[in-house]
C-alpha cells in the first residue's frame, strides 16, 4: 500500500487541507506501483472516491474499511498484478472535520465544482486538484450522497451522456441499478467529467450518510470488492449480493407530502408495500392533529424515504419501486 | 515565537489549535522574562469577528518596529476559537455554546470547554489582558470597552487609557459569568473587553485606534516604554444612561444619520422601508439626545431588532 497526499491547501486559522489517497497493485515483476503511477498507462485501474462533502461519513467509512480489506489482499497477493486500485476516502477533511457538508466558508459545493479551475474560486481549485489525481482510470466509483437527506435502497447510478462506453453496474450485484439523463446541473461532477474524460464512472448509494454503520459500511466493501472481482482487478470471488434489477430514475414513482408539519413514517426503505397501504402520517406542529395520511399510489418497494422529521407541502417523502416491471423496463428503452 | 496553547484532534486527524505568538524584549531567555510583566492580548473568540484581527497587525507593527522599547512580554492569541474563525462562524462549529460563555472551561466535559480551561492557565499571571471583539454583521459599533461593576476598580483605571470613545460599565446583574473576561478578572487578571466596528468587516481605523489604545495600556503594566501618542478621553456611561431604539416593523432598514456623531432628541436615524410597494413603514427617532455609538448595518430587520444604542439617557 502506498499512502500519500495528493492535495494540499493552506486554511486560514487552520491546519491545511490534507486530502490522503491509498494505492494498491504491483507491476508484473512484483514491485509496488510507485508514487506517479501512471493509471492510464495500465491495463486496468479503479479509483474510488469518497468524503466530497463534508457529511458522507458512511461513504468514507466504506472506503476506510475497504482499504483495510486491500492491505490484506494485497499481501495474501490476491490483487491481480498490472492493475492499480486507488482510493480516496475523504476529499473534502476540511468541511468533515468540522461538520459541515459543504466547504466552510462559502458553503460551496465541490461536487459542482469539476473538472475545476486552477486559478478559480477555492473549491474550483481543489476540484481541479483532486480531478488531476483521478483521471485516468479505467472505472470510477464515487461514493455520493443525494441532494436531498433521506435513505435508499442501496443502488448504483449510471449515467447516460458523454464517454459511456459500457455500463457493468450490475457487477456491484446491489439491489438495483438506476439510469438517469444528466441535467445541467450534472454537468459539473465528478461522475459526469470522469466520463467525459474516458472513465467508466459509477455512482455508488449507500442506505445511510451520515452515520457510522459498519454493518452497512461491510456490505457495501463486499459490493465493492464483487465489482473490482468482476473487472479482473482481483483474483479472489467474492460471493453474496443480488440479482440487480435495472430501472430508469423517471420510472421511481414518487410520494409527496401534501401539507407541511411533522411527517411520521411508518414503513422503512426496503418494504413491500400494497396500493392505498399507510407509508406516513402528517401531523399539526403544534397540536398534534393528523392532517395528511400518505399513502402507496401503487404496489412496490420503497426505494427512498426523506430523514428529515419536519416537512413542507410537496416534500418527497418517498420513491417506490413500482412492481409493474414491465412498465418499468420499457422507461429503459 | 509561536506555540500551541490547545491543541486536540478532529476526526480527521486534523488538529484544532490554539495558538499564542510571544513578543519579548530582544537577547533575553524564555527563563530570563518570566519575571517580567506580560500582557496577553485574545481575540477570534467569535468567528465572524475580524476586527481583532487588524488591531493585532497595528500592534504587532509598532511593537516589532521599535523593540528597543518592549520592557515585558506580548502574548498575541489571534484566534482562539480557530475552526469558528476558518468557516467565517460565530460559534465553534460542531458545539451548540457561544465560546463566550463556556468560561472558566473544565477538562470533565467537552473537548471546547477543555480549550476554554487551557486558555484561561495560560493567561493567568498576566499583569493585563485584552479580549478584542468586533460586533455581529447586524450592528456597527464605535469602539469602547465594556467592564463590569465588580472589577471597575482594576479595570476603569485602564479603561480610560485605551483609546476608545466610550465605556460602558455594566451592572452586576447583567453581567454575563460565563465570559472570558469575567473568569480572568475573577483571577485577578484585570481584563478588559472592546467592541469596535462591525462583523466580518475590518475597519481600518478601528484597527488603528485601538492598537494605540493598548500600547497605551501595555505602558502602564511596564511592558511597553516607546513614544506614545496622545490618547481620547472617552465617555464613560452605565446601564442607565444607554437609551435603545428598536424596529417595530419588518423590512428594509436605511440610515439617515451619520454613525458616531452626537444625534438630537427625536432627529430621523433611519427609516424601515417596504421596496417593492415604495412605502415608510416606520421612521426610527433618536429617543433621546447624545452619542450614537451603536448602528444598525445589516438592512433587512425584523420587529424587535435593535436599530441603535444612544448615549445620553437619564443615569439610574
Amino acid at each position: 500500500m502506498l499512502e500519500e497526499g495528493i492535495l494540499s491547501l493552506e486554511l486560514p486559522y487552520r491546519d491545511p487541507l490534507d486530502v490522503r489517497a491509498f494505492s494498491f497493485g504491483i507491476d508484473a515483476k512484483g514491485k509496488v506501483l510507485g508514487k506517479g503511477a501512471d493509471p492510464s498507462t495500465l491495463e486496468r485501474s479503479l479509483c474510488v472516491v469518497a468524503g466530497i462533502r463534508g457529511d458522507e461519513i458512511l461513504q468514507t467509512l466504506v472506503c476506510a474499511l475497504l482499504v483495510e480489506r486491500l492491505e490484506k489482499m494485497e499481501r495474501s497477493k490476491a490483487l491481480v498484478p498490472g492493475c492499480l486500485t486507488r482510493v480516496i476516502p475523504c476529499a473534502n477533511p476540511a468541511s468533515m472535520g468540522i461538520g459541515r457538508r459543504f466547504w466552510p466558508l462559502d458553503k460551496t459545493d465541490i461536487n459542482r465544482m469539476f473538472p475545476g479551475s486552477p486559478e478559480g474560486e477555492t473549491t474550483r481549485r481543489i476540484a481541479a486538484g483532486l480531478f488531476a489525481q483521478v483521471s485516468g482510470f479505467s472505472y470510477g466509483v464515487h461514493l455520493s450522497s443525494f441532494y436531498l437527506e433521506g435513505d435508499f435502497i442501496p443502488h448504483v447510478r449510471v449515467m447516460h451522456g458523454p464517454g459511456e462506453r459500457a455500463n457493468h453496474g450490475a457487477d456491484f450485484c446491489l439491489p438495483y441499478v438506476t439510469h438517469y439523463e444528466p441535467g445541467s446541473f450534472d454537468t459539473t461532477t465528478l461522475h459526469y467529467n470522469w466520463r467525459l474524460h474516458g472513465t467508466e464512472a459509477y455512482s455508488f448509494y449507500t442506505r445511510k450518510t451520515t452515520v457510522a454503520d459498519e454493518v452497512i459500511a461491510r456490505e457495501a466493501v463486499q459490493s465493492l470488492l464483487r465489482f473490482m472481482s468482476a473487472r479482473g482487478l482481483t483474483r479472489q470471488q467474492f460471493h453474496g449480493g443480488h440479482r440487480t434489477f435495472e430501472l430508469a430514475e423517471r420510472a421511481l414513482v414518487p410520494v409527496h407530502v401534501p401539507v407541511g408539519g411533522v411527517c411520521c413514517p411508518v414503513v422503512r426503505v426496503g418494504d413491500v408495500v400494497g396500493r392505498g397501504q399507510l407509508l406516513a402520517t402528517v401531523r399539526d406542529l403544534l397540536c398534534g392533529h393528523v392532517t395528511a395520511r400518505v399513502v402507496a399510489p401503487c404496489d412496490g418497494v420503497v426505494f427512498y424515504h426523506a430523514r428529515t422529521p419536519l416537512v413542507n407541502e410537496r416534500t418527497l417523502a418517498f420513491q417506490i419501486v413500482p412492481d409493474d416491471a414491465d412498465e418499468v423496463k420499457a422507461t429503459l428503452a | 515565537m509561536l506555540r500551541d496553547v490547545s491543541v486536540r484532534e478532529l476526526p480527521t486527524g486534523e488538529r484544532m489549535r490554539i495558538v499564542k505568538h510571544r513578543y519579548m524584549p530582544v537577547g533575553l531567555s524564555e527563563t530570563e522574562v518570566s519575571c517580567l510583566p506580560r500582557a496577553c492580548i485574545i481575540t477570534g473568540m467569535h468567528g465572524d469577528e475580524l476586527e481583532g484581527q487588524y488591531v493585532l497587525y497595528e500592534l504587532i507593527r509598532r511593537l516589532r518596529s521599535q523593540p528597543q522599547h518592549l520592557a515585558g512580554v506580548v502574548d498575541v492569541y489571534p484566534a482562539v476559537n480557530p475552526m469558528g474563525m476558518g468557516a467565517i462562524e460565530r460559534g465553534i462549529p460542531q458545539f451548540d455554546l457561544d465560546m463566550d460563555r463556556i468560561f472558566p472551561g473544565s477538562h470533565d466535559a467537552s473537548p471546547f470547554e477543555a480549550m476554554a480551561a487551557d486558555l484561561v492557565e495560560d493567561v493567568r499571571g498576566a499583569q493585563v489582558a485584552f479580549d478584542l471583539h468586533a460586533s455581529s454583521i447586524y450592528l456597527r459599533e464605535l469602539p469602547q470597552i465594556r467592564i463590569n461593576e465588580e472589577s471597575v476598580g482594576c479595570t476603569l483605571p485602564l479603561a480610560r487609557l485605551a483609546n476608545v470613545d466610550y465605556v460602558w460599565v455594566h451592572e452586576s446583574a447583567v453581567v454575563l459569568k460565563g465570559t472570558f473576561a469575567y473568569s480572568m478578572n475573577k483571577l485577578g487578571v484585570p481584563t478588559l473587553v472592546t467592541k469596535a466596528g462591525v462583523g466580518m468587516r475590518i475597519t481600518p481605523e478601528v484597527g488603528e485606534q485601538l492598537a494605540i489604545g493598548i500600547l497605551s495600556v501595555l505602558a502602564q503594566a511596564g511592558v511597553w516604554t516607546g513614544p506614545l501618542p496622545l490618547v481620547r478621553a472617552p465617555q464613560v456611561g452605565t446601564d442607565g444612561e444607554v437609551s435603545y431604539l428598536h424596529a417595530d416593523a419588518a423590512g428594509m432598514f436605511v440610515p439617515c444619520v451619520t454613525f458616531g456623531r452626537e444625534v438630537k432628541e427625536g432627529q430621523v436615524i433611519g427609516r424601515i422601508l417596504d421596496c417593492g410597494s415604495a412605502t415608510v413603514l416606520q421612521e426610527l427617532c433618536a429617543p433621546v439626545g447624545g452619542l450614537l455609538f451603536t448602528l444598525r448595518a445589516y438592512p433587512l430587520v425584523y420587529p424587535g431588532n435593535l436599530i441603535a444604542r444612544v448615549l445620553g439617557g437619564a443615569p439610574c
